[in-house]
């Protein structure tokens, strides 16, 4: 259940950005979750609805959270793919060992605020 | 239902003042909502004390070793097993990381080198941050190696880089030579893998040259050691791997 220390970072990320920005509350958190991540979406969800419950800032914020495609290029033939999971071959020569591009990690993406005017 | 699954079903009302963004309070009108992008991943405070962890042991000239593996594949047993050769060539010094207790870290002074306990609580893995703390309170000498020892658990560990200098992965064959196929993300940034516990590898019914090419499916550049901790049998070559990473 790492998904805790990562929605804690995100909390910490989220009051930062507030201390910088100067907004009051958080509406939505919009986070992409890349498919060969280590990260669990549920868990991610339990994780934020647990945590957010005493944060004034986030106590009313939802969490959305989307897929982010793994792509991944083949260290022999060099064809850029997606890919579904860790440890695939390559679609065209059937090579392992494919270089990961993107869809590896979670990332907050936007976050909806309320500012006093 | 709730309170075994933690779930906020749509029946639960935890959050009354959800009701408040309906539209009808005139609280509403001072208020004025924006879109604020962030781009920032998660990892990204770990990452940043990693990168503090691996700028210290490079100026220490210290050799960091994150061992990681499933709960109870021998990560302790080996070290008691490699350090009475390793601390001929080299200082040496072990983070034990576990919930609790400090049963590893006597396990490992036992041994002569000196250890220090990280208790994660219900944590499951360690992350830089605690080795940033650790590092601080432990008397590490230059050009030593330092042991990290890993919390039991082939999945939330792998994410947290602790600025290690070497990531091992212990696999026992009691476990199934199928691990890195399906835990695939601890593997794949490892440097080498260690298939522990050889002496049970044929009444455990393990097949290591399946494990080495399951792990190399996922990572074809991993290094694989097979190596018993009780017999001895195929540690030297592993000791030798890690002191030829020793720096200066």
């Amino acid at each position: 259940m790492h998904e805790l220390s990562l929605v804690a970072s995100l909390i910490k990320m989220i009051e930062d950005k507030a201390e910088i920005d100067g907004f009051i509350r958080v509406k939505s958190v919009y986070l992409k979750v890349g498919t060969l991540s280590c990260a669990d979406k549920d868990a991610l969800d339990f994780a934020f609805n647990s945590l957010k419950e005493n944060n004034f800032l986030l106590s009313s914020a939802k969490l959305f959270t989307e897929d982010e495609k793994g792509t991944a290029t083949c260290p022999v033939c060099k064809m850029k793919q997606e890919i579904a999971r860790l440890g695939q071959k390559c679609e065209k020569c059937g090579s392992y060992g494919l270089h990961i591009e993107s869809g590896n990690n979670v990332y907050i993406d936007k976050i909806i605020v309320e500012e006093e005017e | 239902m709730c309170a075994e699954c933690g779930c906020e079903g749509e029946n639960h009302h935890h959050h009354e003042h959800h009701h408040e963004h309906g539209g009808h309070h005139h609280h509403e009108h001072h208020n004025k909502e924006s879109e604020i992008s962030m781009k920032q991943d998660l990892l990204a405070f770990n990452d940043k004390l990693a990168a503090w962890n691996r700028g210290f042991f490079a100026a220490k000239k210290i050799l960091a070793i994150n061992l990681l593996s499933g709960d109870g594949a021998g990560k302790t047993t080996l070290l008691e097993a490699i350090l009475p050769k390793i601390k001929d060539k080299a200082e040496a010094f072990v983070i034990e990381g576990d919930l609790q207790t400090e049963l590893d870290a006597n396990r490992i002074r036992k041994t002569g080198v000196d250890a220090l306990q990280i208790n994660t609580g219900t944590g499951c893995h360690l992350d830089a941050h605690g080795i940033h703390h650790a590092v601080e309170d432990a008397d590490l000498k230059d050009n030593s190696i330092l042991f990290i020892e890993n919390v039991g658990n082939l999945v939330c560990p792998a994410s947290f880089d602790l600025g290690e200098d070497l990531r091992v992965v212990l696999l026992s064959v009691a476990e199934g030579e199928e691990k890195p196929l399906k835990y695939p993300h601890i593997f794949v940034n490892a440097d080498a893998l260690v298939i522990s516990k050889t002496d049970m590898a044929e009444l455990a019914g393990f097949d290591m040259d399946k494990a080495e090419e399951y792990v190399k499916r996922v990572n074809p550049d991993i290094k694989v050691f097979r190596l018993s901790a009780k017999t001895k049998e195929g540690t030297d070559s592993f000791i030798s791997w890690i002191l030829g990473y020793k720096k200066a």
